[in-house]
């Protein structure tokens, strides 16, 4: 009798032991543009693309060797970092792969515009003019002759005048006079101001050349740092008096690449379980330029759920390589969740609600 | 939950293999038995009642169980579980890390109870009992608090057991009846516990065939919640539903061993999973 007790016992210990439970927690690999998007970039600019591969447990691989490609392909020039710099304008894509550890390959592309550059010029021209004045020569006439001619040099203007006078003869043959009066208009004198805008890239150098002693004058500008020409003229007045001329010319320019990183994802809850949870979320930055998940006012998630907590991953159904953001103590109503600095917006794609002492998710959603 | 893990078990397996409907052990006599059960479970009802995954779990209690008459008509229980709650390894078909396989071993709850015959009847009983659940069991064992080994609050358990024996073409058997009130504390919700048995002596009066009803249906008047309480909520708002049955084998006058096998019909809040019992008992 004591055998078969023996066996008995035997037999329900061997029962007890632990086992293992095996998860398949395989997704498709992954590879993720994590620049902020392009709306726009302008020839010349520059602008450092990145991107992360994932592998079939959601892993993100270190250093993976990323091939950049673009197109049109003179639309810009790239590394294999994905430094790129735009070369014409016009639509462009860039797209990025890497062949998977089953030899695979995936890619994903951005897609944008590059536009010409444009320099914002503020140009200011002052014209100052000599004052003119009225000189009169005297000269005389120390021949006999019926005709004298006199030469006046303007020395006080920059641009020396010439003229010439006629005179008559008197009677007196001893004795001739001969007056000649030469009105000298003289040229303005032009003192040009030129302010210089520097794009980015490289000097523009507007210059100014006043051509004329007319009213009006024109400034040409010519950039010659950007890949793409840019003229603009000016036109100005010249005031009859008090001799002094002001030419301005404008020409404007944006410097700026235009982006639209992703400020912030909207989404909804779901459960995959039995147990109720639902409740719409946003997740992106904050005005103090922190990550939070806010969890709206609809939330709600059964009390009945024990060792409930809640998790960034990049696969949804792994906690393993996720990361923890806090057991969940709010079961109702809104709530928020602030991430450390260290995680960015486009690093995790799932929300994951999991229950710790069941190892089994609860509820999830997709990010983007 | 995991109290509640106990509760699958005990409800079927404390059974004393009695042959009729006698309640109360007579004067100096005695009912003892080193019993074993177990189960594993790898889904659970959940709050409305349906079925979850969950990581694979099993107990596996040894229990010390005896009855003790010290009067014709109140006869002393005790019950000492030593209990093995243990989960799986966690692992992923990927490699990643996972999560290692835990047990925790402690003494689990013990019940002390009372039994008072009322009535007896040549065809029929009627007798009461009280139990206390004395929280010595462990309710926050392991990594995460979970591999609880007992609720850790104090039960009160007030039952009201009648039985009757009748013939059928000539054969005898017996049925028993209970309806009892747990009451509970620590903001655990109240219970109510309905049983139903019946069984027959076969093959000679050698082997002993039962089979067993029992629910346990909750008075949802307890605080505990996963918002207060995240460890204790596994022993709260339990319901179930259970059938099974048991084979006695009378090995001497005074020792039998059994086996049973016991399956969950419905419930709340429990791990759903067969339990498989077995055990020695001497009658004194």
């Amino acid at each position: 009798m004591y055998k078969k007790i023996l066996f008995f016992i035997s037999f329900l210990l061997y029962l007890s032991c632990i086992g293992t439970d095996v998860t398949d927690d395989y997704v498709d690999p992954t590879l993720r543009i994590t620049s902020p998007q392009i709306i726009s970039i302008k020839v010349g600019q520059k602008f450092q693309f990145t991107a992360k591969y994932f592998d079939t447990s959601g892993t993100q691989i270190e250093n993976p060797n990323l091939i950049w490609t673009v197109s049109p392909p003179d639309a810009l020039t790239i590394d294999d970092s994905g430094f790129a710099t735009a070369t014409s304008d016009g639509d462009a894509t860039i797209q990025v792969s890497v062949v998977t550890a089953l030899g695979n390959t995936i890619s994903a592309e951005t897609s944008f515009t590059i536009s010409k550059a444009v320099t914002v010029i503020t140009e200011t021209t002052t014209t100052t003019t000599d004052t003119g004045t009225t000189t009169t020569v005297s000269n005389t006439n120390t021949s006999t002759t019926s005709s004298n001619t006199s030469t006046l040099t303007d020395t006080g203007s920059t641009t020396s005048t010439s003229t010439t006078g006629t005179g008559t003869t008197t009677t007196d043959p001893d004795s001739t006079t001969n007056t000649s009066t030469t009105t000298e208009v003289e040229e303005p004198v032009v003192t040009e101001t030129t302010t210089t805008t520097t794009d980015t890239e490289t000097t523009t150098t507007v210059s100014n050349t006043n051509t004329s002693t007319t009213g009006s004058n024109t400034s040409t500008l010519t950039d010659t740092g950007s890949t793409t020409s840019t003229s603009t003229t000016g036109t100005g007045t010249t005031t009859t008096d008090p001799d002094s001329t002001t030419n301005t010319s404008t020409t404007t320019v944006d410097n700026d690449v235009v982006v639209t990183a992703p400020q912030s994802y909207q989404g909804t809850i779901q459960t995959t379980s039995s147990y109720k949870l639902t409740g719409s979320y946003e997740y992106g930055l904050n005005d103090a330029g922190q990550l939070v998940l806010d969890i709206a006012g609809d939330y709600e998630a059964s009390t009945a759920l024990p060792g409930l907590y809640v998790y960034l991953s990049n696969n949804p159904n792994s906690t393993s390589g996720s990361y923890e953001i806090a057991e969940v103590t709010v079961f109702n109503g809104a709530h928020s969740y602030t991430l450390p600095s260290s995680i960015d917006i486009s690093d995790y794609k799932y929300i994951l609600y999991w229950c710790k002492p069941f190892n089994v998710k609860v509820g999830d959603s997709t990010i983007f | 939950m995991q109290k509640r893990f106990l509760l699958l078990g005990s409800l079927f397996f404390l059974g004393i293999t009695f042959g009729t409907a006698q309640w109360t052990q007579k004067k100096g006599t005695g009912y003892y038995k080193l019993g074993a059960w177990f189960l594993e479970a790898d889904q659970h009802y959940t709050d409305k009642g349906l079925l979850d995954p969950n990581a694979t779990r099993g107990i596996f209690v040894t229990s010390l169980y005896g009855r003790h008459g010290i009067t014709d008509k109140i006869t002393l229980v005790g019950y000492i579980p030593f209990t093995s709650v243990y989960q799986n390894e966690q692992t992923f078909t990927s490699g990643n890390p996972g999560q290692p396989g835990e047990v925790v071993n402690s003494i689990g709850d013990i019940d002390l109870a009372v039994e008072v015959q009322i009535l007896k009847r040549p065809k029929w009983v009627l007798a009461t009992s009280l139990t206390l659940g004395i929280p010595s069991g462990n309710n926050s064992g392991g990594s995460d608090g979970s591999y609880q080994t007992g609720d850790g609050e104090f039960n009160q358990i007030l039952k009201v057991l009648a039985g009757t024996s009748f013939k059928i073409a000539k054969h005898s058997f017996y049925a028993k009846g209970s309806v009892g009130v747990n009451n509970r504390s620590n903001g655990f919700s109240d219970e109510i516990r309905l049983g139903l048995e019946t069984g027959s002596q076969v093959f000679k009066n050698k082997f002993l065939l039962l089979v067993r009803l029992n629910t346990i249906q909750s008075f949802y008047n307890g605080s505990l919640s996963a918002e207060n309480s995240n460890g204790s909520i596994f022993a709260n708002n339990v319901e179930v539903t259970n059938l099974g049955g048991e084979i006695n084998y009378f090995l001497t006058k005074k020792w039998s061993a059994s086996f049973g096998y016991s399956i969950p019909l419905s419930g709340k809040n429990i791990y759903k999973a067969p339990a498989l019992a077995g055990g020695i008992a001497y009658k004194l």
